[in-house]
């Protein structure tokens, strides 16, 4: 709940005070963040001591979740959308 | 920017590898405060997109159809995916909700469900990304084209965009900014939510 609180104050700010010279640093610490948060990540499977069978294991893993999800999607949009204007350029 | 985190990954894993199970948790318990840190970046980075209120006031619910659709179909195809696969189902549906962020899904599912289910979230939204760019002509011209804004989701506003634009016309555009918006505000949400049911 605390992360969701961070995230609505930073909605505030965003909504309110920042201004648009910082959206840049922003964005800057925003890469710095996600690269040390991947490495903590990283470490903490680095860590495990049967990684690589692991890792061979999350390769299929992770397409499924990719083609599945994108797929109902895509499906479920189609199904709401086919009223509206073609949209095609 | 995905060289730069595969660098990262790389390198945590090398010293994990080196550093053992013990170091490795202190890491990963003093990168609580990098999270909040990204989350408030994350939240003004959304705040800053004043339009897309006023293009939603304008639009009405119709702009509002397509991210609901995403996200709800996104989910069910992560539940499938968790049961075929014998995981928890919520963590299926946080992998899914990462909607295409795969920075932020994989790093904010690290911390709350453990670094396999991290990676997995960080790969599988990196190969939708990927997949978005690969089939964003077929689908749009074999379906219409607010199914090519499902393909990318939360990356529907700034990564896949102009690969879109060629296919699309300028009313779709505004959707598919105003849907990448409003799923990027959406992907911390959701997870945070899923995971309350661990």
């Amino acid at each position: 709940m605390a992360m969701l609180l961070v995230l609505g104050i930073g909605l505030l700010i965003g909504l309110r005070w920042f201004p648009a010279s910082g959206l840049r640093w922003n964005t800057r610490i925003q890469l710095i963040c996600a690269m040390l948060l991947v490495f903590c990540m990283g470490t903490a499977l680095g860590s495990r001591p049967n990684l690589w069978q692991e890792l061979q294991a999350l390769g299929p893993k992770s397409l499924l979740f990719a083609v599945i999800p994108t797929l109902f999607s895509v499906l479920l949009v189609y199904g709401l959308t086919r009223k509206f204007p073609n949209g095609k350029r | 920017m995905f060289l730069l985190l595969i660098i990262s990954l790389a390198a945590g894993l090398f010293c994990g590898a080196l550093a053992g199970e013990t170091i490795a948790l202190q890491i990963s318990e003093s990168s609580e405060w990098v999270l909040y840190i990204l989350m408030l970046t994350v939240g003004i980075s959304v705040g800053r997109n004043r339009t897309v209120l006023d293009k939603i006031r304008k639009t009405g619910c119709k702009m509002l159809v397509i991210p609901v659709g995403i996200i709800a179909g996104s989910v069910a195809g992560g539940i499938l995916c968790a049961i075929l696969l014998q995981m928890a189902w919520n963590d299926g549906a946080s992998i899914a909700s990462g909607l295409g962020w795969y920075s932020l899904s994989g790093v904010l599912l690290s911390e709350l469900a453990g670094p396999e289910v991290g990676v997995i979230a960080f790969l599988s939204n990196f190969l939708r990304e990927f997949l978005t760019f690969l089939l964003i002509p077929l689908v749009t011209s074999r379906l219409n084209a607010y199914c090519g804004i499902a393909l990318g989701a939360a990356t529907s506003e700034d990564t896949t965009l102009p690969v879109l634009i060629k296919y699309v016309s300028e009313e779709v555009i505004v959707f598919s900014v105003v849907n990448g918006v409003l799923c990027s505000a959406l992907v911390p949400v959701l997870i945070r939510i899923f995971q309350i049911f661990s």
